[in-house]
């Protein structure tokens, strides 16, 4: 790739390139001069040496370097000889020539050839007063060594000089005889002679930059033109690979063979084909094209082939991902050969198409619509007039609900208790005047508020969140939830002194909306529990003072007749002893049978079995036993026990109301076995029931069928019970029922007259 | 009356039960008082001085519980042990006893008079 050069690099390179030319030219320039005038140097010398070598040496030596010498025939010959170099040598641009001789340290002229009558001339045995030390030392030169040389240019009256000066020399014996100078003007030396010589280089230099510059910018401008056709080139190559759908050329052959000569590199996408398979033979593309679709296809490239105008179709393409939608658009051409050849694009319009498909579906919906709108319509008008008569009737049918409600409201009005209709949001839909009393507050300041924000309740003295609420119960569970006065729930508004105990109930109303929970509504039932609770507390009372004044009589009974039997007042004849013992028996039994009236009102009232610990029932069971085995061994009972399993089965309860149970089954078990029976004692845990099982198996008079459903009635015996033992009481059972149900157990028995009994009572374990 | 008697005081309105305690605790050898109420209770702790008290709780004018409401108020009482013998037989009644600093608390009709005698013995035999 070409790294184009930046535009100061560009110019830099160019300045150096006419500076290194330019500086080349100097060099050359200055050596050729130098040669150059060197060259002409020596010729001048060469020249200057001939002229001298014309004169005859022989006739210097008769001069006397004064003005007689003007007379000497030598001195004549010597200047015609000089007049005719002197004219001979103007073509060389030379002005004067004339011989000197050095003389005590001065120049002294010997023969000049300017003419007499010339301001310029200079006489024999004249000075050269201002000649310049370089002339002097070239003369001397010449004087003494016989060395030729060229001087430096030098001004002196005559003009701006240079002067080659020779020694004429006496063959003979080689002596110097005279010295010849031969003055130029120097700057005709210079611009003739030399300059010259610099004008070629210097133009070759002129040239050489200009050449240099033309070069570099054609070169510029060529690489510019390559780059940029190779930059449009890859945003061209970069259109065509990133165009959605390809770029092809495609051939028909006049022997009906097909070609895609070229294609764009997405071509697996449109077609799933690579450009290699469908070169040569384009038949693979055929292939891909959706059967209903080819024969459509293949005349659309026909028609484009025989009118040669444009081809322009939307096909579909079988492809691996599913059907899909292409359009292909391109322009056919006829080639010398026979041959079509189409240039064009195909790409995918599935999405398109979907969507097209999509919007004509919805069309002729809204237009389906539109008519059925129009029906409806129609048919509004004509309900219109039964609707009419239909609010007339409903307008008849309200008035008669309005009565009903009117009734309802009295009804709900006049009720003793609070009543509250909530909404799922806890709104107060409907309240009655004595809820409205409880809570403190007028119908207007309450109705359509949240209860939440008017009422809080409090259970044993905490606030109960909004989720614990029992109302919230009964909105998920859908269920009457009651609360009783052992929950110890009070409510607390802003209108009360202090917390009102209260005992309530909620029970769901639109039951059948179970799934739109958002309409359910609950109504709320509250009860004043200070009344209930007087009324428990006045039954507490009264249990107390019954207890109290059955029980105290009975103890003066029990203590007399313990008093008479102990004989400490005085021993009592036999029979007296026994009279004393039937007193003393007869209060035991009383004092039983008070014992279970209390206890079962204190069940009844709950005040017992709230006390719960953790019981082992074989540890219980043998305690009975142990009380209880007087009586069996009285009988010659044999007792048997059974647990399902080893390890000790520990139920969590009152321990007075289990033994109560226990207990009592037992001693009727005893009490209604004749002598020598069987009595067995089972407990298991039933896990899947998550309770235990506790059964008093016995082989005793069994229960006849008549007495079964009343067995567990207070103060009932079975017949056969009253002939075995005439004086029970009728309570062992309805009490052990009323403390199985207080703590969630259940209590039944298995029966056959004169065969046994066995009763069942279970534990819940959780 | 010796100097070593101690003293019972029977808190009791029931005339018959009253008789029985007079005749068992003075059979044992203990000087027994008699109160009718529990006003006339707490007048006879201060001027009798007794060495134990057996205390009915179902009392005319003030019950049982006011007379122990009323010993625990003053400390040099609280060295006599007050035996509740009653016939109220709930466990609420027993626990209030208890925590207003009944040192026992028994049910009549639950117990023969003799074992009544023994424990009221006890308390001297230590």
């Amino acid at each position: 790739m070409h790294r184009p050069l930046s535009k100061v690099n560009k110019y830099l390179f160019f300045l150096f390139g006419l500076t290194v030319i330019f500086s080349i030219g100097i060099v050359y320039v200055s050596k050729v001069s130098k040669n150059e005038e060197k060259k002409i140097r020596e010729e001048m010398i060469v020249l200057t040496q001939t002229f001298a070598d014309i004169l005859d040496s022989q006739k210097f030596k008769n001069l006397q370097l004064n003005l007689s010498d003007k007379e000497n025939q030598d001195y004549k010959d010597i200047r015609e000889k000089l007049l005719e170099i002197g004219r001979l040598n103007k073509v060389f641009g030379i002005r004067w020539i004339y011989t000197i001789v050095p003389k005590d340290g001065q120049i002294v002229f010997s023969v000049d050839s300017i003419p007499n009558d010339s301001p310029d001339y200079s006489d024999p045995g004249d000075i050269y007063t201002d000649a310049s030390l370089n002339f002097k030392e070239a003369v001397d030169k010449a004087w003494t060594s016989g060395i030729s040389s060229i001087t430096e240019p030098y001004t002196d009256k005559w003009g701006n000089c240079i002067s080659t000066v020779v020694p004429v020399v006496d063959k003979e014996n080689n002596e110097t005889v005279s010295v010849l100078a031969s003055d130029m003007d120097y700057k005709l030396f210079y611009q003739n002679k030399i300059n010259n010589t610099k004008r070629l280089p210097i133009l070759i230099i002129i040239f050489s930059e200009i050449s240099f510059s033309v070069v570099f910018f054609y070169v510029l401008y060529l690489l510019r033109d390559k780059k940029e056709l190779l930059e449009k080139n890859i945003i061209l190559k970069q259109y065509v690979e990133h165009v959605p759908g390809i770029f092809f050329q495609f051939q028909i052959f006049p022997d009906g063979r097909k070609t895609v000569p070229y294609v764009s590199k997405r071509i697996w996408e449109i077609f799933e084909v690579t450009k290699e398979e469908v070169k040569e033979n384009a038949s693979k593309i055929f292939d891909r094209v959706y059967g209903d679709d080819l024969k459509e296809f293949n005349d659309s490239i026909k028609n484009s082939m025989d009118t040669m105008k444009e081809w322009d179709h939307e096909f579909r393409v079988n492809l691996s991902r599913g059907i899909r939608w292409l359009r292909g658009k391109s322009r056919p051409e006829k080639l010398s050969d026979g041959s079509f050849l189409w240039y064009g694009y195909v790409t995918d319009i599935t999405e398109h198409k979907e969507m097209e498909l999509e919007m004509q579906k919805k069309a002729s919906q809204i237009k389906q619509e539109i008519t059925e709108i129009e029906k409806a319509n129609t048919k509004l008008k004509e309900n219109r007039e039964s609707i009419l008569s239909l609010m007339t009737d409903m307008a008849k049918t309200k008035k008669s609900l309005e009565v009903d409600d009117a009734r309802m409201k009295t009804i709900i009005s006049s009720m003793g208790e609070g009543l509250i209709i909530l909404d799922r949001q806890y709104k107060i839909t409907l309240i009655n005047p004595k809820a409205l009393e409880l809570l403190g507050y007028e119908e207007n300041e309450i109705l359509g508020k949240n209860l939440y924000d008017v009422v809080k309740f409090i259970k044993s003295k905490k606030e109960i969140p909004v989720k614990g609420w029992p109302i919230e119960k009964s909105f998920t569970d859908n269920q009457i939830i009651t609360t009783s006065l052992e929950d110890d729930i009070s409510i607390k508004t802003e209108r009360q002194n202090s917390p009102l105990a209260v005992t309530i109930s909620v029970a769901p109303l639109n039951s059948e909306l179970k799934s739109d929970q958002n309409k359910a509504n609950v109504v709320m039932v509250i009860r004043d529990a200070n009344k209930d609770r007087e009324l428990d507390r006045a039954k507490s009372g009264f249990i107390s003072t019954a207890s109290h004044q059955l029980r105290t009589p009975l103890t003066t009974i029990r203590w007399y007749s313990e008093m008479l039997l102990s004989g400490s007042y005085g021993m009592l004849n036999k029979s007296q002893i026994d009279l004393a013992k039937e007193i003393h028996d007869g209060v035991n039994r009383l004092y039983q049978t008070i014992n279970l009236l209390l206890g079962i009102s204190r069940i009844e009232s709950g005040k017992t079995g709230k006390e719960k610990i953790p019981i082992d029932l074989t540890v219980i069971t043998t305690e009975v036993i142990r009380e209880l085995s007087p009586s069996m061994i009285e009988k010659k009972l044999v007792y048997f026990s059974f647990s399902a399993q080893t390890d000790p089965i520990v139920v969590l309860i009152d321990p007075v109301s289990l033994r109560q149970v226990i207990l009592n089954l037992f001693a009727n078990a005893i009490r209604y076995t004749n002598n020598n029976g069987t009595i067995e004692g089972r407990w298991l845990v039933d896990k899947e029931n998550k309770e235990v099982v506790y059964s008093v198996r016995d082989n005793g008079i069994g229960i006849p069928v008549v007495a079964r459903n009343r067995i567990f009635s207070k103060f009932f015996r079975a017949e056969n019970a009253i002939l075995k033992i005439p004086d029970g009481t009728g309570l062992g059972l309805a009490f052990v029922k009323d403390i199985v149900t207080s703590w969630g157990g259940r209590v039944w028995f298995e029966t056959e007259e004169g065969k046994g009994t066995t009763f069942f009572f279970t534990i819940p374990t959780e | 009356m010796s100097e070593n008697q101690k003293r019972v005081l029977i808190v009791e309105d029931d005339q018959h039960i009253s008789k029985v305690y007079e005749i068992q605790l003075a059979k044992e050898g203990l000087f027994t008082i008699l109160a009718r109420d529990g006003e006339e209770a707490v007048k006879m702790v201060e001027n009798e001085k007794p060495d134990l008290i057996i205390l009915d709780l179902m009392l005319p004018k003030k019950d049982g519980f006011w007379v122990l409401e009323e010993m625990r108020k003053n400390s040099k009482y609280s060295k006599i042990p007050i035996l509740v013998i009653s016939n109220l037989g709930q466990k609420t009644d027993a626990a209030r006893a208890l925590e207003l600093g009944a040192t026992e608390y028994l049910v009549k009709i639950d117990h023969p008079i003799q074992e009544l005698v023994d424990r009221i013995n006890s308390y001297f035999k230590k």
